[in-house]
């Protein structure tokens, strides 16, 4: 740009520049997405395909159609017509699926959250640029409760959701997405007594509707405090638990048992030690993979006394065989400027677990496969396999990486992210694969 | 099938770290002679050295030795490390740190030139063992930032058995505040900036005098012998440049007055340690003055113009502190995480070897401790580091942690910390 | 040294308003011809006409009477004998600005339309509120609205947040005269404001009153159709019967029969009609005001499932575009869109987006609404839509926005925004043009009748003074 053109047009001159080069790349989305809709066969080749289910495949080719996966293959030719994405030298894997999410996505969480989704969410951008496909989000009094002394709180309204940017017809995968509860940390006994006797209640009722209904009468009326512990026993969808010592985890496996539903357990803290138990009773667990910060404790134990290094957890309870998934540092997208400990780095939370131990695959598993199993749709997300959702990444490098950045992201086969296009790491240049 | 296939990873290892695991005698801390051998020895300064041998005897590095002979044996006395397929690194420098003691904020008063930290010092508490497990050994223990002038801080070593064997400097550096924090009390002198920068000026003029009376004295140019004012005291080596003052400054205006009132005028030696937000746009007049910038604990920006992130110590990178270095401001992000704090200014566009280098070398250069500390050079403090690969990826953890030649942290017999 | 320079022209100034003062009541004996009596035709030679936003502004006289527009004639024309002379010499005249949606008449409305905030009302039913019932004709807001330039007002009743915010009547300024509400109306229900927003309660309201009044269309054609059927069933039997006796007879019209029992029905009462039917059936106007992008994206995801649409102008904020794409695909529902005069962000940024613009652009009619509801925020209207132009806007488009365009929305075009033959004699004429950002508004006509005149003598706004 030459200096005489430095006169008071340059304003305007630099919106006209913006505005077109917005119009050029959006109406370049649209006109690809519109192509989309024509089912054509699209293919990413020559990449290094981590599919999760099975093992890494070189030069691999993964292709799809109408959203859904037709292959995974190494060394396979693009079919006929097919829409090739050209990803030599570079990876692929699953979407990321982040749970118990919350503030991405979403305007307005007051009621059901499908209703109140935001397509056009920043945050929802940030954690897509960063990988994440699928999220399960959660509303705020989950995280907080109603501290030591509230009541037994918990709730349905959960959903999984995906984060295609700008649709809001296909956020919405699954709502409600489970149950939680979140117990008042005072009076731990009496709570878990109060839970077991709604549950009581519950079964009752349930077997005075099974009676109901096998007489064809009508079904008795169901009070609406006791909606959740009936869903809960209906095992429909998994329930979380967020325990905050073993006693507790205990309480929960026999509830469980007891009751013959789903239990989630959300951050247990030392459920480590019984990491064997949990995994024969087949309870899947949500860990941290790095300490608690902001500790101004400066001058207590190391960690308490048998307690495990929060880096090691992860590894700990994979190889008692336990399904594991990896919880973000934070649940959402920070903007604060630490860098690193929010939803935009899952990844490298998952990294911190090989850290403690795991191995490359599991800690992938435990940000892809495992969570979508603990949500139940695992059916359509998770892996990359054959008619499984075609929600997967393009990447510099290996997912876990820290270098490593998302290139393009695909969500039910289309295209929502592409790097070059987008703002938010405009200015950061790719650093070289290792 | 899924437990057995974790089963088989476990075991695997177990055996790999069995096989890979460190091999020293017991009673190394008499012996204090180290052969660390194999591996990739990062010596920062000098490059990279694959399956030499580094020798460390009486807390010193003695030598490395590149090319050793393939049927090399430790000399007598020294004790065999086997570091091969590892990484090793110098311990980090971490020039922001509030974790070896408690209470550093002392808010009565707007300025404290008299507080020191060197008191506060809990040799072996908890967060410095952490910091050990990632490859941290010498921290700037510093005042909070509630106060614009916060006190002198302590540089240590983060392992000895007390705090002797800890303490490199007292007094480390003077720790100033300008902005931000200190603002939060209310009403009071310094509630704003004007007030805060008569403060922190009036302090610094008070501290010049002082020094100027007593140069003079010392030089026989005056036969008034200035009064002893032990609040005054620290000053004089600061304005002797015998130790820095690293200001809590952010943004760019917050650096302006940190150039012009503490670099400029008052003729200090600068560090800016937190240098986060706007502040890179100054990138050129910081490096025009040779200032050190140690950027964090934020290290990224939104930047709401652009409508995108900008990696903070990238941007001092490329503004010209080809040296600019990253923080934890230790417990804001973990001690333990200053590595994890450079992984992301290179995530976020700076090069690996500056990212290493400006927690290593350079961090120790802006402390005037680059003879003793920051490098694998002989000659200098035996702060090793046993990686079990790059240090700046999170998937690789600390093996060992040696410092002053001691072994501080040795996960093959203890579990891991991080 | 400035100071004082200003002090004394103040002074002087001041000196000179004094004597005016005194002179006053004179003056206005001699001046007045703000009230014009009854059948008097006026001539007002003026500097500038705009007669419509996007004709050229020309040397030209108006000639006015009853309150109408008579004519507009060329500068060098002579008006007709005998009639009164009105002489605005350099004067800008415009048509009186047209707001198409304004709460104004309720005197604690401050936040604009495209910007209220409706996340934390409630969605209720004010399907029955009309405008009208809110004016209260002892403030002194109406007498004031004509001070501002805007002479036609669409105002939407007390609730402007509910889901069914009710029906927006037009008026203009009050004369001072008026004993009754109704004396300002130009039209009592122009058209009826939704407001959707994204969250549970809106989807259940919007689901209980749009598709109930969907379904009720719906079950009303499908009885309508029935009994049609019926009746031509009935017809065809009694075409049977009649066939079957005598052949060769004449047809004995069988419409009659046949639409008798539809009409035989006997409505008990007049039926008010639910206005939310009539939307439906595309008997009514509809506004709907919808701001942030996901209450959009929700809007539209509800609205494409209705099975009867309705066209409707969209009542928005500022919005990027990506989102004024999206809006711009649905031209077939959208006929026209209200902005405020302020600029959109690109989210993620803060690179700002000429949101009226990209409308225009695409051919979609747009009108603005002052980003502040109150009678200062009337009185700006130009210094933004000054900045809208100098970012793209072009001046006759921003013109339009506030006078043409308006007018067609609320459904007056013939009656306002212009100033045609035969429409009513609003107009507003400003020292230069208006766009410039520094235009001075000199004098207000409503019907013929000055309601506002800023008398450069003594800087005093003698909108009251004058009725």
């Amino acid at each position: 740009m030459t200096s005489r053109m430095r006169d008071h047009r340059m304003p305007a001159l630099l919106l006209s520049l913006v505005l077109s080069a917005f119009f050029c790349a959006s109406l370049g989305a649209e006109e690809a997405r519109e192509k989309e809709k024509k089912s054509v066969v699209q293919a990413v080749v020559g990449a290094t395909v981590l599919p999760v289910s099975g093992p890494m495949v070189r030069r691999g080719t993964v292709t799809w159609k109408d959203g859904k996966i037709l292959e995974v293959a190494a060394e396979l030719a693009a079919p006929e017509g097919a829409r090739v994405h050209d990803a030599k030298g570079l990876y692929v894997c699953p979407g990321f699926v982040a749970v118990v999410a919350m503030g991405v996505g979403i305007e307005t969480s007051s009621g059901n959250i499908g209703n109140g989704l935001d397509p056009w969410d920043r945050e929802l951008t940030i954690a897509l640029a960063n990988g994440i496909t699928t999220m399960q989000v959660l509303p705020a009094p989950f995280f907080g409760g109603f501290g030591q002394d509230g009541p037994l709180y918990g709730g349905s309204n959960s959903a999984v959701i995906k984060l295609t940017k700008g649709n809001l017809g296909e956020m919405l995968v699954k709502e409600p997405a489970l149950n939680y509860f979140s117990l008042p940390t005072r009076q731990l006994e009496l709570n878990y007594f109060l839970l077991r006797e709604r549950f009581k209640q519950a079964k009752a009722y349930l077997a005075k509707r099974a009676e109901a209904r096998e007489k064809k009468a009508t079904p008795p009326k169901l009070s609406s405090s006791l909606k959740l512990y009936v869903a809960v026993l209906e095992n429909t969808r998994p329930t979380i638990f967020s325990p905050v010592n073993n006693h507790e985890v205990k309480i929960v496996l026999s509830l469980s048992r007891e009751y013959g539903f789903d239990a989630v357990l959300n951050e247990p803290k030392d459920a480590w030690m019984m990491a064997a138990d949990l995994a024969a009773a087949n309870v899947p667990v949500l860990v941290k993979s790095r300490g608690p910060d902001f500790d101004f404790n400066t001058t207590g134990p190391l960690f308490e006394k048998g307690q495990m290094a929060p880096v090691r957890r992860p590894a700990a309870f994979s190889r008692a065989g336990c399904q594991v998934s990896i919880l973000p540092y934070r649940r959402g997208i920070s903007l604060s400027g630490l860098a690193g400990r929010d939803l935009a780095t899952l990844h490298v939370d998952a990294a911190f677990a090989v850290r403690g131990g795991m191995s490359n695959e599991d800690a992938l598993k435990a940000i892809t496969l495992n969570p979508a199993r603990t949500l139940r749709v695992d059916d359509r997300l998770g892996s990359l396999e054959k008619g499984k959702d075609a929600d997967l990444l393009i990447l510099s490098g290996h997912p876990l990486d820290y270098r490593s950045f998302v290139l393009k992201a695909f969500i039910n086969g289309k295209l929502y992210y592409d790097r070059e296009k987008s703002r938010i790491y405009r200015e950061i240049p790719l650093t070289g694969d290792k | 099938m899924q437990m057995n296939r974790s089963w088989k990873a476990a075991i695997l290892l177990l055996a790999v770290s069995f096989l890979a695991r460190p091999i020293y005698c017991e009673d190394g801390a008499a012996a204090q002679r180290w052969a660390i051998r194999g591996g990739k020895i990062v010596t920062v300064t000098k490059g990279a050295v694959e399956g030499g041998v580094l020798l460390v005897s009486d807390g010193r590095i003695e030598k490395i030795i590149a090319a050793p002979a393939s049927d090399w044996k430790p000399p007598k006395g020294y004790q065999l490390i086997d570091a091969s397929g590892r990484w090793i690194v110098p311990g980090f420098v971490e020039l922001h740190s509030h974790i070896a003691g408690g209470d550093l904020n002392d808010m009565v008063y707007s300025v404290n030139p008299g507080f020191r930290t060197l008191d506060n010092i809990m040799p072996r508490n908890a967060l410095l063992k952490r910091a050990l497990a990632g490859g941290v050994t010498t921290a700037l223990f510093i005042p909070g930032s509630g106060t614009n002038m916060g006190g002198f801080g302590t540089l240590i070593k983060t392992a000895g058995k007390d705090l002797s064997e800890m303490l490199i400097r007292f007094p480390g550096a003077l720790k100033i505040a300008q902005g931000g924090n200190p603002e939060r009390r209310g009403g009071d002198l310094g509630y704003s900036r004007v007030g805060m920068n008569w403060l922190i000026r009036n302090a610094l003029k008070e501290g010049q005098l002082y020094t100027k009376a007593w140069d003079a004295w010392e030089a026989d140019k005056t036969k008034k012998k200035p009064v002893k004012n032990p609040r005054l005291e620290m000053f004089r080596g600061l304005f002797h440049k015998e130790y820095p003052v690293v200001v809590h400054t952010q943004g760019y205006h917050l650096i302006l007055s940190t150039l012009r009132i503490l670099h400029d005028e008052m003729g200090l030696w600068v560090v800016i340690d937190h240098g986060t937000f706007d502040g890179f746009e100054l990138a050129p007049e910081v490096a025009k003055r040779g200032i050190q910038v140690m950027n964090g604990p934020r290290e990224f920006r939104w930047d709401n113009r652009r409508g995108g992130f900008r990696g903070l110590a990238y941007e001092w990178y490329r503004g010209g502190i080809k040296t600019v270095g990253v923080n934890t401001d230790a417990p804001v992000v973990p001690a333990e995480e200053l590595v994890y704090q450079a992984a992301m200014a290179v995530r976020l566009g700076l090069k690996e070897d500056v990212a290493l280098a400006g927690i290593t070398i350079h961090a120790a250069r802006a402390l005037g401790m680059e003879k003793r500390i920051g490098s694998l050079e002989a000659g200098k403090d035996a702060d090793i580091v046993i990686w079990t690969g790059d240090p700046l990826d999170p998937r690789q953890s600390v093996v060992l942690t040696m410092v002053n030649g001691k072994i501080a942290y040795d996960t093959s017999k203890e579990p891991q910390r991080f | 040294m400035r100071l004082k320079m200003y002090q004394d022209q103040d002074n002087r100034e001041r000196g000179r308003a004094r004597i005016v003062r005194l002179l006053l009541p004179a003056l206005l004996a001699f001046l007045s011809p703000a009230v014009a009596a009854d059948g008097e035709v006026v001539a007002y030679r003026a500097g500038k006409i705009i007669r419509s936003a996007g004709e050229a502004a020309a040397a030209g006289i108006l000639i006015v009477r009853d309150g109408k527009i008579e004519d507009v004639l060329a500068a060098g024309a002579k008006p007709p004998e005998g009639v009164k002379v009105v002489e605005l010499p350099g004067a800008v005249v415009l048509p009186g600005l047209v707001n198409p949606l304004s709460g104004i008449s309720q005197v604690n409305f401050t936040s604009g339309p495209g910007r209220a905030s409706q996340s934390n009302s409630s969605p209720s039913d004010g399907r029955k509120a009309v405008g009208l019932s809110s004016l209260n004709l002892k403030h002194e807001v109406y007498r004031r609205l004509g001070r501002t330039g805007y002479t036609t007002f669409a105002v939407v009743p007390n609730d402007t947040r509910g889901l069914i915010a009710g029906q927006a009547s037009v008026i203009r300024p009050a004369l001072g005269k008026e004993k009754e509400p109704g004396e300002l109306v130009l039209e009592k229900s122009a058209y009826l404001l939704l407001g959707f927003s994204s969250g549970k309660a809106w989807y259940d309201a919007g689901l209980r009153y749009l598709k109930k009044a969907v379904d009720d269309i719906l079950k009303e054609k499908a009885a309508k159709k029935k009994a049609e059927e019926d009746a031509r069933k009935k017809a065809e039997e009694a075409k049977k019967k009649a066939s079957q006796p005598s052949t060769g007879e004449k047809k004995p019209a069988p419409a009659p029969p046949a639409a008798k029992p539809a009409a035989a029905k006997p409505p008990a009462k007049p039926k008010i009609p639910d206005p939310l039917v009539q939307l439906f059936k595309g008997e009514k106007k509809a506004f709907v005001r919808v701001t942030s992008p996901a209450a959009l994206a929700h809007f539209f995801a509800f609205f494409d499932k209705l099975p009867i649409k309705f066209q409707f102008v969209l009542v928005t904020g500022p919005q990027p575009p990506e989102i004024v794409e999206m809006l711009i695909e649905r031209k077939k529902q959208i006929t026209a869109v209200i902005l405020e005069p302020r600029m959109g962000r690109i989210p993620e940024t803060s690179i700002y987006v000429n949101t009226a613009r990209l409308f225009l652009r695409s051919g979609m009619p747009v009108a603005f609404v002052p980003l502040r509801d109150t009678i200062d925020g009337h009185r700006e209207i130009f210094f933004q839509l000054a900045a809208m132009v100098k970012s793209g806007v072009l001046p006759h488009e921003a013109l339009a926005g506030v006078t043409s365009v308006p007018a067609d929305i609320v459904g007056l075009g013939a009656k306002v925004g212009s100033l045609k033959k035969g429409g009513l004699a609003n107009f507003a004429c400003y020292d230069r043009d208006p766009l410039s950002g520094t235009a001075r508004l000199l004098s207000v006509y409503v019907e013929g009748r000055k309601v506002f005149e800023d008398d450069p003598s003594t800087g005093k706004l003698s909108g009251e003074a004058i009725r």
